[in-house]
């Protein structure tokens, strides 16, 4: 006879529908997965026999056989321990076969019987509840699960033998809370900057509509700390954009206690990170960094020490929105629509954009030093650019016109413009001349 | 379209002609056009960025100084962008 449990394969953020099966026969004693299983779900079985004695259960002397359907699907990660178990407590009659027939279920074991927290299960979630099932995760993860829809049937144990209980009847686990992250402290505020009204006006309007912004400055005139206040005056995400943005940082283990943010993204790898880090793969095939930003900025500080490999993978998302990692046998797509804001020195010494400067040590380019460019058009560096010439400070009334900017309604359509940006100053502040740095004698 | 469309992001034909300049802007993104020689995407490019400023000030209608400003952040990117030859160490 065989026992049938319900759990995902991710690809991408799509949680696709996989069949757990297990058949336990007479025969060599024998304990097998199979239906193209990676290593940590080959691994699984070690850790689904320890996890069961832990929990009281002996494995029957026979034949067990685990399958996972449809084979031709490529199954990664770690999440099919708990199926594993189930189905094989199913199989053994240690829970009631028909309890788990309504359920989707994923989560890794501990040795001790305990279930430990996994990437994905918001899209997990919303798959499950999509096929009219309900849905067993770790505890850890429950209140991210619960986001799926207010009326699932949600079970986040901690153990094997809690979710016994469960079944028994002896106790009855409740439903988990869907959670909001807190907001994380202050941010930084755009009325820290002096000066460079230029540059804060050009912030601002790559704030309202969204468009790719390049600082080009000496060193010290506040590139990096202008950028780092852009967050501050982004709208919060919508409801649907905060569903998509946090399925990616569900499938990324990101989601910090299950609980998801409507802050956007703001993601500042370092020039020294791997391709994989940065457009995704590696193990699993994880979403990089380029998705994580996605609704959000990607920040690129220092624009060219970054490789010319990794500069020319940012050109299909910003081109589609999207990003496409080629994996061995199959293909992953994340989303990928961000904002990218950028800094950089003019030259080496920095000073080539200063009056009265000549460089005479080269100036920079998004091109590498050392190297030839690696693409002709290099337009993808931004529509704006900062100036640094003094302009009129910034005005609450700008920050209120900044919510109409934000969305290009679709024709025909009105729609309801996006709260208050938090950080701006409430008055116009007044501000010294621009800083512009020492010049040697 | 989805919400989270912006001005950046929405397709070239919906920012055609929502950005649509007036008379006077008009003849300033073709005389541009030609003496900076945009491409289409640096012309849509710029239509964008006008769009934002003419939202900013509220108007329906992008116009001539809102096109002016989009192209001067354009006109920096450029200059920096291209790699230049090196200044001789003598000049
Ligand atoms: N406009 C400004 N207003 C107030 N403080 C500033 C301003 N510009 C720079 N500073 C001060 O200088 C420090 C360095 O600025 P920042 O790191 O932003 O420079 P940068 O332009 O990124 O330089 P680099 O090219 O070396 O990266 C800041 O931490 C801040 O204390
Ligand atoms: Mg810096």
């Amino acid at each position: 006879m065989v026992t049938r449990v319900a759990t995902v394969a991710f690809e991408g953020i799509e949680a696709r529908a996989v069949d757990v099966q297990v058949q336990i026969a007479p025969g060599a004693v024998a304990f097998t997965v199979v239906g193209l299983p990676d290593k940590a779900v080959a691994e699984s079985r070690e850790r689904v026999r320890a996890a069961l004695i832990a929990s009281g259960l002996a494995l029957p002397a026979k034949r067990i056989t685990v399958n996972l359907a449809p084979a031709d699907l490529p199954k990664e990660g770690s999440h099919y321990d708990l199926p594993i178990a189930l189905a094989v407590m199913g199989a053994i009659g240690a829970l009631p076969e028909d309890a788990l027939s309504s359920y989707c279920v994923l989560g890794e074991l501990a040795l001790d019987g305990s279930i430990t927290a996994v990437a994905g299960v918001l899209p997990a979630a919303m798959a499950a509840n999509g096929r009219g099932l309900g849905l067993i995760c770790p505890a850890a993860t429950g209140p991210e699960a619960a986001w799926a829809a207010g009326d699932m049937d949600v079970l986040a144990p901690r153990s094997l033998i809690q979710l016994a209980n469960h079944f028994k009847g002896s106790q009855v686990m409740a439903r988990p809370r869907p959670a909001i992250a807190a907001p994380a402290g202050t941010m930084p505020d755009l009325r820290d900057i002096k000066g460079q009204e230029g540059a804060k006006r050009a912030l601002e309007i790559a704030a309202a509509g969204g468009h790719n912004l390049l600082f080009n400055g000496p060193p010290g005139a506040g590139k990096s700390m202008l950028a780092a206040r852009l967050p501050s005056i982004l709208p919060p995400l919508d409801p649907r954009e905060l569903l998509e943005v946090s399925m990616i940082q569900s499938v990324a283990g990101q989601l910090k206690d299950g609980a998801l943010s409507n802050r956007r993204p703001f993601r500042q790898p370092h020039h020294s990170a791997s391709m994989a880090a940065l457009v995704g793969g590696g193990l699993n095939a994880r979403p990089g960094e380029v998705s994580l930003a996605h609704g959000g900025v990607l920040f690129l500080d220092e624009l060219p020490e970054f490789t010319p490999q990794v500069l020319d993978s940012l050109r299909q998302p910003m081109e589609t929105g999207e990003v496409m990692i080629a994996r061995a046998n199959h293909r992953v797509t994340y989303p990928a629509r961000f904002q990218l804001v950028a800094a950089m020195n003019p030259c080496r010494c920095g000073m080539a954009l200063e009056p009265g400067y000549t460089c005479r040590r080269g100036r920079t380019s998004v091109a590498p030093r050392n190297t030839a460019p690696a693409s002709p058009d290099r337009s993808w560096t931004g529509s704006i650019c900062a100036s640094k010439s003094p302009r009129s400070p910034l005005s609450t009334s700008s920050c209120r016109r900044r919510r109409k900017a934000r969305r290009r309604p679709p024709p025909g359509s009105r729609r309801r413009g996006i709260g208050r940006a938090p950080g701006l100053p409430a008055r116009p502040c007044r501000l010294p001349p621009p800083m512009r740095p020492v010049r040697p004698p | 379209m989805p919400a989270s469309t912006t001005n950046a992001t929405c397709p070239a034909s919906l920012i055609e002609e929502a950005a649509a300049p007036d008379a006077e802007g008009t003849a300033l993104i073709r005389h541009a056009a030609e003496t900076m020689r945009l491409s289409a995407r640096g012309f849509h490019r710029t239509l964008r960025v006008a769009r934002t400023l003419a939202d900013l000030d509220g108007e329906e209608r992008v116009r001539r100084l809102h096109l002016a400003e989009a192209l001067s952040y354009r006109g920096r990117t450029e200059g920096v962008a291209a790699a230049r030859p090196m200044p001789s160490p003598t000049a």
